[in-house]
């Protein structure tokens, strides 16, 4: 093996790792120690690798997504068979086949509908999450969302018309653009929020079993409370932290 | 026998590194979070179907990988380079100079690379996967990883020599 073989291999080496366990790998450093001027750019390869690796998993995870995500799970974890579940499924099996014809009836298991829209976007809300824009202009949150493309059409509830807006966020749903614009109520902000009022607008395309009505309808989870309309060709979903009473004063 | 996995367990060991994974390929807290959310949705529904719990991990950052590729709604294919055609040198960036750098700078260099080589070279530097692995996360052969991990660290590399010049005193 030349150095030049050898460089070629042990640039993909990372320090740390199983790669060391590696038979070319360890080849390739063996002649590390027989030849200085490999084992000077060796090490200046594990050095800059090992800055750049701690730079990248310096990235900091909200705080909360642990629980969001367990929060947000609506169905039976997964389950390995064990031997002795392994029998019990082998003899479940014509069960299973009537499961499995039942679920090409009731359609795919992803929640892709309104409700599924509405978990999601409220859970967007209640976790740490970064504003595209901030700003307390609504015009100039309008004008945002238009130049990234999404909802910027949207009509603002009479109630929500006095509140003081602090930014937005130009999301997705099923990649189909979302506007989620951030309020805040005048209550004092839960730990960690920025906002506690939030409003989000899409097409009513967008979302299969959005509601037909413009009339709200009025759903709580936990300490959130969301209405729902359709006006025109866009669906409409707000948010507050609280109860309805306090919801009803944005609507 | 296979060990029984619990939903719970399985967030709680690989939530982290799948969302400094989507962040370092979306660079936005939000989508971030919901490719990871959407990962645990996918595996809560169908990770029954995987027999091997060895392979939790790659099951999961495959998952999240094909999640992002599906938000990104690529219309082109990946271009295939081989590696005998991948430079090897790499650009004069050292240690004392990356020290110099923080995280939003290197996660600012790596968006700023060619697509195609920042979800391996992520890799590269996030996880301990082994090149199997990674492989089998981006559906792609072993030698299309290595090319494309070979070209994004040079690129990479070239952008944090460049960012790390123009802070250096003169």
């Amino acid at each position: 093996m030349t150095v030049q073989e050898a460089k070629e291999i042990l640039r993909f080496y990372r320090p740390g790792t199983a790669d060391a366990e590696d038979a070319e790998f360890n080849e390739a450093l063996q002649l590390c120690e027989e030849r200085p001027e490999l084992k000077e750019w060796f090490d200046a390869h594990c050095a800059v690798y090992s800055v750049i690796r701690d730079r990248m998993r310096g990235v900091a995870v909200p705080e909360g997504l642990a629980q969001q995500i367990i929060a947000e799970r609506k169905i039976q974890p997964p389950r390995f068979p064990t031997s002795k579940a392994l029998r019990v499924l082998t003899a479940a099996a014509a069960i299973a086949i009537t499961c499995v014809a039942l679920m090409f009836l009731r359609g795919p298991a992803e929640n892709t509908g309104f409700t599924g829209f509405r978990e999601r976007m409220i859970g967007t809300a209640l976790r740490s999450y970064a504003m595209d824009l901030h700003s307390e202009d609504s015009e100039r949150i309008r004008a945002f969302l238009a130049t990234e493309r999404s909802i910027a059409d949207y009509v603002l509830p009479e109630g929500l018309k006095d509140a003081k807006p602090i930014g937005c966020v130009a999301t997705t749903w099923q990649g189909e653009p979302v506007s989620m614009i951030c309020f805040r109520s005048g209550n004092p902000p839960a730990s960690g929020r920025v906002s506690d009022v939030w409003m989000f607008v899409t097409a009513t395309e967008s979302v299969r079993g959005a509601p037909k009505s413009t009339t709200p309808i009025i759903t709580t989870f936990n300490n959130t409370t969301a209405a729902s309309w359709t006006d025109g060709d866009r669906t409409y979903l707000l948010a507050v932290e609280g109860d309805e009473t306090m919801l009803r004063r944005f609507l | 026998m296979v060990p029984a996995l619990d939903f719970e367990s399985v967030v709680a060991r690989f939530y982290e590194p799948l969302y400094q994974f989507a962040f370092s390929l979306t660079r936005a807290e939000a989508d971030a979070c919901d490719l990871t959310q959407q990962t645990f949705y996918v595996w809560a529904t169908k990770g029954h179907q995987l027999r091997d719990t060895a392979k939790v991990k790659t099951w999961l950052f495959t998952t999240l990988h094909r999640a992002f590729l599906e938000s990104r709604r690529r219309a082109t294919r990946f271009p295939h380079h081989e590696l005998s055609q991948v430079p090897t040198e790499l650009p004069t960036l050292s240690a004392e100079h990356a020290l110099s750098l923080d995280t939003d700078q290197v996660l600012a260099a790596l968006s700023r690379i060619d697509e195609v080589y920042q979800a391996p070279v992520a890799l590269f530097y996030l996880e301990d996967c082994s090149y199997k692995e990674i492989a089998d996360i981006l559906a792609i052969p072993m030698g299309t990883v290595k090319s494309r991990m070979s070209r994004g660290i040079l690129q990479l590399q070239a952008l944090l020599a460049d960012e790390a010049s123009q802070r250096r005193p003169s």
